[in-house]
């Protein structure tokens, strides 16, 4: 029980209400006066779920949805969008690419909500762990043949193995006879079963949980870098048609869509390719062995297909550690009005 | 049993996906991100935020985290221009975190709200009862949540058209931190939580009244 002291508190003044990867967007963009050449261009969260937060054009949005924000601020151009880029609406080119898996189709059957998140449930940290026993249980139990009886119950029963297992014990170990006694503890077989963890099968578990986390990787990279095309901060080689009086050729410079031709009239920008910088946070990518790595090797992949880029720019992930919380208090400040005029002009 | 030898390498074969196909998925989901910015009217919401920030505002703010499993609650220090070379421009002082418990999350979504309250209350007393802090009125706080925000104008307030964009003085009271945490957990089951938008409206709170549904 807390102890309450009902003593003259102070009135809150709620000044903003985000979603958390609107904050690890605004975290990094306080930091960006310390960071030369780079411009945030998304807030990524990699945790438990998935989700972005992007600047984009009021008027590429439908109309019902910045109708609120002209009204009060009739001179605004951009605002951050929360994508929520996991729902299943925009799902469809995971299936049409024909990317889900018999097990990714398993898992969503199973789950709490079917079909609700399909990328979510490849990515998320709260599904990824199943995702992997959904596998190793059907290498152990349908090709290999052992019976469930004989199997740790924790590779037998759903959501009993968890994505911070994974990370902490599984994807560090270095040697499978190490894993294999670790597993034999914590993934511990039946008492009457006569099966053991080898250090053959330990290998298999391992393998099968940096398969499905470098897939996730690489998804969140290929949905990153299209978010990016969607933007118009890259060019994909089909993404002509679009709209080229979006925000490439703003001059409005530090508008939230900031444009690499407005770029070199920032104050201590030194002549050199500009850095998109992508704000990530999230125990996942931050936290899951060479996850992070995985993502950024990938989206340069991707860049280096789409071919150069104007003004040679490249996209960097820079961690936003606590995004959620601290962005959320620099919001604060920017929204409160009390630090005076924040719009920004160039000079 | 399999008759012939699959290696897991083969088995496993369906997770792996090449970098050609990953380049259609970034072109299609492109595609896909665009129609719903511009027709959904349940995806790409826009937050209130049209102005990002430049690094140099300062002052002192309170910031509580929502998470899936934790609430955050800290003081942040902007320090803007004033920060020392080489160290960070933002500073926490009086961090807590708590574990959301599961009977908060499920139950009662006042309850959940009023958990939330008490806990702000916290570190709001913290920082009173140490003596070399000055006497505060008011403290500016901002909120987020791991969840999908739809935002929208508080009941009661009919316009912000006019001179008066602010909301403001409008008390946000017991019954509408209640309803706020009902939808709040609807999020649960619906994507488009119903929130409060206190991005666009600067309401104020006074934190007794988080409180005394705790009482």
């Amino acid at each position: 029980m807390k102890r309450r002291r009902l003593f003259s508190l102070p009135k809150l003044k709620m000044a903003v209400m985000i979603n958390d990867t609107t904050a690890t967007f605004a975290s990094l963009a306080y930091s960006i006066p310390s960071l030369p050449n780079t411009r945030v261009v998304m807030g990524l969260i990699v945790g438990a779920g998935c989700n972005t937060t992007v600047p984009m054009k009021l008027t590429h949005l439908h109309e019902s949805k910045v109708k609120n924000i002209l009204e009060k601020h009739p001179e605004a151009q951009d605002a951050l969008i929360s994508t929520e880029w996991t729902l299943s609406t925009a799902a469809a080119p995971f299936d049409e690419l024909g990317i889900r898996s018999k097990w990714d189709h398993q898992l969503d059957r199973n789950c709490k909500r079917p079909g609700f998140q399909p990328m979510e449930y490849m990515i998320g940290g709260s599904y990824t762990g199943e995702l992997v026993r959904i596998v190793c249980h059907d290498w152990f139990h349908g090709a290999l043949g052992i019976e469930n009886s004989k199997l740790p119950v924790k590779l037998v029963e759903e959501y009993s193995l968890s994505t911070d297992f994974l990370s902490l014990v599984v994807a560090p170990s270095i040697s499978d006879e190490n894993l294999a006694t670790e597993l034999s503890s914590f993934l511990r077989p039946p008492t009457d079963s006569d099966w053991v963890w080898s250090p053959e099968y330990a290998r298999a578990i391992r393998t099968i949980a940096s398969a499905v986390q470098d897939r996730a990787a690489s998804l969140v990279a290929s949905a990153v870098v299209g978010l990016l095309d969607c933007t118009n901060e890259v060019t994909l080689c089909d993404s002509d048609s679009k709209d080229t009086n979006g925000f490439q050729d703003t001059s409005k410079a530090h508008r939230l869509t900031d444009s690499s031709s407005a770029s070199a009239s920032i104050p201590g920008w030194d002549s050199g390719p500009e850095e998109l910088a992508v704000a990530f946070s999230g125990g996942v990518i931050q936290h899951y062995p060479h996850y992070k790595e995985s993502v950024q090797r990938c989206i340069d992949r991707l860049l280096l297909r789409a071919g150069p880029q104007a003004g040679g720019k490249s996209v960097f992930l820079r961690e936003a550690s606590d995004g959620g919380l601290i962005g959320t208090g620099v919001l604060a400040g920017t929204a409160s009005g009390e630090i005076g005029e924040i719009k920004v002009t160039m000079t | 049993m399999t008759s012939v030898k699959v290696t897991l390498e083969d088995y496993i074969q369906p997770l792996r996906v090449e970098i050609e196909t990953l380049y259609d998925l970034s072109c299609r989901l492109s595609e896909a991100y665009t129609k719903l910015a511009a027709e959904s009217s349940e995806h790409f919401i826009p937050t209130a935020i049209t102005q990002l920030p430049t690094g140099h505002e300062t002052g002192r703010y309170l910031a509580v985290y929502v998470g899936l499993s934790y609430l955050r609650v800290a003081f942040i220090d902007l320090l803007g221009d004033k920060h020392i070379e080489g160290h960070a421009r933002v500073r926490r002082t009086l961090e807590k975190a708590w574990p959301i418990e599961e009977h908060l999350r499920k139950d009662h979504s006042a309850d959940l709200f009023t958990w939330i309250g008490d806990c702000i209350a916290e570190v709001v007393a913290d920082r009173l009862t140490n003596p070399s802090e000055e006497r505060i009125d008011q403290i500016t706080t901002g909120i987020s949540f791991c969840l999908p925000i739809k935002y929208y104008y508080l009941p009661g307030c009919d316009s912000l058209s006019g001179t008066n964009p602010h909301i403001g003085r409008t008390p946000l009271t017991k019954l509408s931190l209640c309803r706020q945490a009902r939808d709040f957990l609807s999020v649960q089951t619906s994507t488009s939580a119903n929130l409060c938008s206190m991005g666009m409206n600067a309401t104020h709170i006074p934190l007794m009244e988080m409180m005394q549904t705790c009482l």
